[in-house]
């Protein structure tokens, strides 16, 4: 499978103070750095799930890729072409082919206009007068399993996960080649949860459309991704195949997230790690390995250098940061040599 | 139904006076919260969990309508009392976790103020009130509560922010604390240290918790009883143990295989409910449960079920159980 999306190096940069306040506070670097030195390809008809903690820098990663967030270095290729950089006259012929679904199912959709307008609107941004709208709606709304009535409908009178279909069917709009859905069912309840995934698996077997799903919830990426990578303080620390990383953490906060699940049994025995304290200010990040703050495994070496991206001895897939992997989810022993790194990034 | 009950709900029924009608948004809902125990609501969007609570609280909006039932608190109706009765309750004995802990707070006082605020109650010199405010953001992991007591509410993270609302809503010692979503908002490992505060907490200060959720997970880790409701109706309610390892409404059942936390292993399609929740506008007729229970039978959709006891606290409305007891019987 060619690759669709190249990703390599991002980096994203916010200002954090105008510059006279900067100057008055002699502050000699204004900016924090959201998302950094982050690499990832996207194959088509590929699923690739993005998770992390709020503030890990997923969302600001799919704005950047959209064109929404412009990055300060760093290189996006969609088909090999590269997409930084680009005027909105030059970026439109690509935002036909992705297109992005916005966090809040009802929020993402405009108050005034009706589902029909809603659908149609994709067709008129990028000049497509010929297309027949009636007709393209109709498809569209079938095609997300909603009734095709539906058309005459404003936001405000559908359910939240009727909004979610519409959001998903606007989306599909233009038979792109790539969506990217920001948290596509945060605010919805299980049972519409399963409804808007199973429709993702749908419409990826019959459409062979690459999807990038950003969210916070493991049990979302487990069953619709093909690989997943993880988030911390904007950069990835794990890349990998979604079973593999699900079997065998080898980063501790992965670990620690895919043990933060809950289980919806009372007498589950489980054997939590938890991770104390809160994600550390993107200002002010930790030295060394960022983690090691709330890692329980963190040695001395850990708090001073920066870990190399390792990849797994038996899955070159699968890759990771960290100076202590862990081997078969347990502890890593004291006596262990640190990783010897392979020096590539992800 | 033990006398020993904090608080009872007896057939409670509420309505929203809306332009296009009445939405019964409550209807026949009974409950029972035991003295320092941790209740634990669930349910779907719309279900009505929340509305019950505010309810409760009596904190309701003005198109809000009690129309049968009552809430007994300590022995006393709630809906009877005096407005000014029931309000001198709310941060003494009654007090609310509220789901968002961004918008829980007030933006332009200090912390400080606000919990000494809440203290209100107490007859205490303003310095002992201020030292109990320290001592319980201690407590409940603020670090260096001494100096960061002086900040504002956008000093401070999400995580922590709920954690204030946590230390606020108990410092009073209430009889009932009442939790409404409060980890809806917070990602999943800041869940599970505020579900352990939650329940650290609760044992220390022997107060009955009434939770809030629609996440399964965080109901079967915290809640020693269970209430499932759906479209404004407690369909089933039991020990927590009951209701995970022995549903018998088939909505639970349904509501428990959609869990994706369930799942084990990998797969494309998830199990899900078919169908709508039901509007609640109108009068409805049969089991409300109906149009989308796979095992309906005829009379679901005209007659209303009773409710059956299947164990000593275990409970269900749904026609089905009727049917078992005959046969046995």
């Amino acid at each position: 499978m060619s690759s669709l999306l190249r990703v390599q190096d991002l980096c994203v940069r916010f200002r954090t103070m105008g510059p006279l306040k900067a100057l008055a506070a002699g502050t000699k670097h204004p900016f924090v750095d959201a998302v950094s030195g982050v690499s990832f390809e996207i194959r088509k008809g590929e699923t690739l799930g993005l998770v992390g903690e709020s503030g890990s820098g997923k969302s600001t990663v799919a704005r950047a890729i959209m064109g929404l967030r412009p990055p300060v270095s760093g290189s996006i290729r969609f088909e090999g072409e590269e997409i930084t950089g680009l005027s909105a006259a030059e970026r439109k012929p690509y935002l036909r082919r992705m297109t992005m679904m916005f966090q809040d199912p009802i929020g993402s959709l405009s108050p005034r206009l009706t589902v029909r307008s809603l659908l149609s609107e994709p067709f008129r941004i990028h000049g497509l007068r010929d297309r027949d709208v009636g007709a393209e709606t109709e498809r569209l709304l079938r095609m997300v399993g909603l009734p095709t009535d539906f058309a005459r409908r404003y936001p405000h009178q559908l359910s939240g996960g009727q909004a979610r279909r519409v959001g998903v069917a606007r989306a599909l709009a233009l038979n792109p080649d790539l969506i990217i859905a920001d948290e596509p069912t945060a605010g919805l309840d299980v049972s519409v949860q399963g409804e808007v995934l199973n429709l993702f698996a749908r419409l990826q077997d019959e459409l062979g459309i690459a999807i990038l799903i950003i969210t916070h919830n493991l049990n979302v990426v487990r069953h619709i991704t093909d690989r997943m990578a993880i988030m911390y303080l904007g950069r990835f620390v794990e890349v990998g195949p979604t079973e593999r990383i699900f079997d065998q953490p080898r980063h501790p906060y992965t670990q620690a997230l895919l043990s933060a699940n809950t289980e919806p049994d009372p007498d589950a025995v489980l054997n939590r790690i938890e991770i104390t304290g809160e994600v550390p200010s993107l200002i002010r990040r930790p030295s060394g390995c960022e983690f090691h703050t709330r890692c329980r495994y963190a040695h001395d070496i850990c708090s001073r250098v920066f870990p190399e991206c390792s990849a797994s001895r038996d899955d070159a897939k699968h890759r990771f940061k960290c100076h202590f992997p862990l081997e078969g989810g347990t502890a890593p022993s004291l006596q262990q040599q640190p990783q010897v790194p392979i020096g590539t990034r992800f | 139904m033990s006398t020993l009950s904090l608080l009872e709900i007896r057939g409670l029924d509420l309505d929203f006076g809306t332009p296009s009608g009445r939405v019964h948004a409550l209807r026949n809902v009974s409950l029972d919260v035991p003295a320092a125990q941790v209740v634990g609501i669930v349910g779907e969007s719309g279900s009505g969990k929340s509305t019950l609570a505010y309810t409760v609280m009596g904190l309701l909006p003005e198109n809000a309508q009690v129309t049968a039932g009552a809430i007994v608190f300590e022995g006393r109706n709630l809906l009877d009392m005096p407005a000014s009765v029931r309000q001198s309750l709310l941060g003494d004995r009654l007090s609310m976790i509220f789901q968002d802990p961004m918008t829980a707070l007030n933006p332009v006082r200090s912390i400080e103020s606000q919990m000494i605020d809440i203290q209100h109650h107490e007859r205490r010199s303003r310095s002992e009130k201020r030292a109990a405010a320290i001592a319980m953001l201690r407590r409940v992991g603020i670090p260096d509560p001494d100096s960061r007591i002086g900040g504002f509410p956008h000093q401070f993270s999400g995580g922590m922010r709920q954690r204030i609302c946590i230390a606020m809503a108990l410092l009073v010692k209430p009889a009932l604390l009442i939790a409404d979503e409060p980890t809806t908002a917070l990602d999943a490992t800041l869940e599970v240290q505020i579900i352990h505060l939650l329940k650290d907490l609760q044992k220390e200060i022997g107060c009955a918790v009434l939770f809030v959720s629609h996440h399964l997970g965080a109901v079967a880790e915290l809640c020693d009883r269970v209430a499932v409701m759906y479209a404004g109706e407690v369909v089933e309610q039991g020990t927590v143990r009951d209701i995970f390892h022995n549903p018998r409404h088939p909505y639970t059942r349904a509501l428990l295989k959609c869990d994706p936390g369930r799942i084990r292993k990998s797969t494309r399609n998830l199990p899900t409910i078919p169908g709508e929740v039901p509007s609640l506008l109108g009068v409805k007729q049969g089991c409300i449960f109906s149009q989308r229970c796979p095992s309906a039978l005829d009379r679901c959709s005209q007659q209303s079920p009773a409710e059956y006891r299947i164990g000593l606290e275990h409970r269900a409305r749904c026609h089905l159980l009727g049917e078992e007891q005959k046969v046995s019987a």
